[in-house]
């Protein structure tokens, strides 16, 4: 029996390493691939690029469940998981987007990015996916983390939007040709599609940040009564003003066009960038396993 | 058998020349009847557009005859010595009107290089004579090709990317600002060909609303009345501003008509959402810094014509790319071309080595009563499998050596070793 649990241990581990590092493969190839048609405006290579992503995600979703079954806990926590579960959330968005007309072309932006989440991914998360994963401590903590990583996914496709964005107003107002800008969606539909999802990302932002503080109010014994002053909650509460203001001056209709759409990628980008940070170098002050770095 | 096309099209004939050429959609039916019956029952279509008239044939004999019936054809029908048309006339045999087509389709042969009504034209053109029963084996597999060919041609290359007329241009440039037209409001200030031309377009596209502005309101009411829209004197332009999405500029002015001011605050007013300024006048309406402000984009006539000119010169640039597809195309269709020369030999060998098996199968299974009827027919299936195999090497050798090296040395030799008869 012992030998048996050996073996589909042992087998669990391999599908592990051989999914995450083919879906790290199938990422990279699908933002050459996207990089190509950027070159020659080959339409079929967008759907080939779609395909390598999709199948990308399906092996992360494999990681997740070959970890889950080894470790019997879903695994969400730590580094490796963290970083694969935005990569799942965010192919998702992309795939559910693409499903609109006209979207493909946006690929252009959003995959190459992937390529390079799913690139530091394959750096930094072999140590931690040999690892069990941290049990999260109840449902509370569950839903939270799923939702912030829902909205984090969200505000990084926005923001990459942002950017395809800015490009296609740049290249109408220059008048330029033959650029990728010249094959992505209207001005008006781009502006739907980044105020949609951070009309999506906000609510969940806002919910899990709620979540958050009635988890750690309730473990203020061991994450320390200093736990608001970590750098991911001032972050966190720095984004939800962000994004409160950006939404209500959209709205408001008080900015709009290529200022805003640059407001939301340098901003989002920069505070991506410094989760990013603080999760590598783990100064976050607590983990998301519940328990003080 | 010969397939040959003869036509005409805007690089050989005037106008007029086409004009009298051209055949009426609804005699097209007719006149592919009485084609038929002077070739009798070959395949045919006939392509007629504004900018050509061509006719397809395939039919067994040589092509010189077969062109010589059409071109008599051409002038019967269209009531003209074969004089008036034979300079303009083009002829194509086997390869080369496999290869017109495809380009034709593809529209590399149009006036406009990559438009993209022709390859709806030569589909209707085949439809109707499909429909007429007129068309045969190898005249349905050209087209079909042609039509694979020419979307290939559209989606791998980008012969067909950007529009090549200011007026369309304009209007690709409104479906790259708003992402529906039909919500949209047009503002037309002034009047005259280009900006009636373009409004037009942006109707067709679906904008929904459209304010004519002129000095003169019982002139803006003309244009208006053409667009079911509404018409103002040019004063009231302010107060209309700010509802306009897209405003197409065009009058006789010799000053500025639309200053920055005027559209800032327009902006304010509909909350900044973008504004698209066609500025088709000459000397030019708007003042050119109004593309500086946020969510505002200004073309000016130079500007479309800048866009046109680089369309154009992309599209040209595509041409080799396009060529290669049709060469490929080509030569696929002229390999199934040879292949059906090696059909009637591999029919009849079929025929052959079948005879044989069915006439022992029977002499055998007859000496064996014995066998239950599940058992004869293991035995007639095992006698199907082992002719087959042995056909399977011989045929594709047969159908390879006809497109490669003399394919009637080959047949007779083929048809000679196994007591083939020639009829078939």
């Amino acid at each position: 029996m012992g030998a048996v649990c050996v073996q589909v241990y042992m087998l669990m581990a391999w599908l592990t390493t051989l999914s995450f590092y083919g879906a790290i493969a199938a990422y990279i190839f699908s933002a050459v691939v996207v990089l190509i048609y950027i070159r020659n405006g080959n339409n079929d290579l967008l759907s080939r690029a779609k395909k390598l992503a999709a199948f990308g995600n399906v092996l992360l979703l494999l990681v997740f469940l070959s970890r889950g079954i080894e470790f019997g806990r879903i695994p969400f926590t730590g580094l490796g998981d963290s970083l694969n579960l935005f990569l799942v959330l965010c192919t998702g968005i992309i795939l559910l987007l693409q499903r609109e007309e006209k979207m493909r072309p946006l690929m252009a932006y959003y995959l190459p990015a992937l390529a390079i989440l799913a690139l530091i991914s394959g750096i930094f998360s072999p140590a931690s996916l040999s690892e069990a994963p941290k049990e999260l401590n109840g449902l509370l903590l569950f839903v939270h983390v799923l939702l912030v990583f829902l909205a984090f996914a969200l505000f990084f496709i926005a923001s990459l939007t942002s950017m395809a964005y800015v490009t296609k107003a740049q290249s109408l107002k220059r008048m330029t040709s033959g650029t990728i800008a010249e094959r992505l969606p209207s001005l008006e539909r781009l502006d739907k599609v980044l105020f949609r999802l951070i009309g999506f990302g906000y609510p969940a932002f806002a919910l899990t940040l709620a979540l958050g503080f009635a988890w750690a109010y309730g473990s203020r014994d061991t994450l320390g009564e200093t736990w608001y002053f970590s750098p991911r909650i001032v972050l966190a509460l720095f984004m939800v003003i962000f994004y409160a203001f950006s939404f209500h001056i959209r709205r408001r209709g008080l900015l709009r066009g290529p200022k805003l759409a640059y407001l939301v990628f340098f901003v989002s980008t920069a505070l991506f960038v410094m989760y990013l940070g603080i999760e590598l170098m783990q100064i976050g002050g607590y983990t998301m396993g519940g328990t003080p770095s | 058998m010969s397939l040959v096309v003869a036509g005409i099209n805007h690089t050989t004939s005037n106008i007029a020349l086409r004009e009298r050429l051209a055949f009426a959609q609804d005699k097209i039916p007719e006149a592919l009847s009485q084609l038929r019956q002077r070739l009798e029952d070959a395949g045919v279509v006939i392509v007629s557009t504004c900018n050509r008239m061509e006719i397809y044939v395939n039919h067994i004999g040589e092509a010189t005859d077969l062109l010589r019936e059409m071109r008599q054809f051409i002038s019967q029908w269209h009531d003209m010595d074969e004089s008036e048309f034979s300079d303009s006339l083009y002829e194509h045999e086997d390869a080369e009107a496999a290869g017109h087509l495809f380009r034709v389709a593809a529209s590399l042969d149009s006036m406009i290089v990559g438009e993209d009504q022709i390859l709806g034209q030569v589909h209707d053109a085949y439809i109707l004579a499909h429909a007429e029963q007129a068309t045969d084996k190898i005249i349905n597999n050209l087209f079909q090709k042609a039509f694979t060919i020419a979307k290939k041609v559209r989606s791998t290359t980008k012969i067909s990317e950007g529009k090549v007329s200011i007026s369309s241009v304009a209007v690709d440039l409104a479906v790259s600002i708003f992402m529906n037209l039909t919500d949209k409001t047009v503002i037309v200030v002034g009047s005259g060909e280009m900006s009636e031309l373009t409004l037009k377009c942006l109707v067709d596209k679906g904008v929904g609303c459209v304010i004519v502005a002129n000095r003169s309101v019982q002139n803006a009411q003309i244009l208006a009345d053409q667009f079911y829209g509404e018409a103002i004197s040019l004063d009231s332009l302010d107060d209309h501003l700010q509802r306009a999405d897209i405003v197409i500029s065009s009058t006789g002015a010799p000053g500025i008509v639309l200053h920055r001011d005027q559209i800032a605050q327009a902006l304010k007013q509909r909350s900044n959402q973008p504004m698209f300024v066609i500025d088709i006048a000459l000397p030019r309406d708007a003042e050119a810094s109004i593309n500086d402000l946020d969510n505002v984009y200004l073309y000016d006539i130079d500007n479309l014509k800048a866009v046109t000119g680089k369309n154009i010169e992309a599209r040209r640039n595509e041409l080799d790319r396009c060529y290669q597809i049709i060469d490929y195309g080509v030569e696929q269709f002229s390999r199934w071309l040879h292949s059906l020369i090696a059909e009637p030999t591999i029919v009849s060998l079929s025929h052959e080595f079948n005879a044989v098996r069915t006439r022992e199968l029977t002499k055998t299974l007859d000496s064996l009563k014995h066998l239950s009827d599940a058992d004869r027919e293991e035995v007639e299936y095992l006698t199907k499998r082992i002719v087959n195999n042995i056909l399977q090497q011989p045929m594709t050798q047969i159908k390879q050596e006809v497109h490669d090296a003399d394919h009637s040395g080959v047949l007779q030799i083929v048809r000679r070793i196994f007591g083939l008869k020639e009829s078939l």
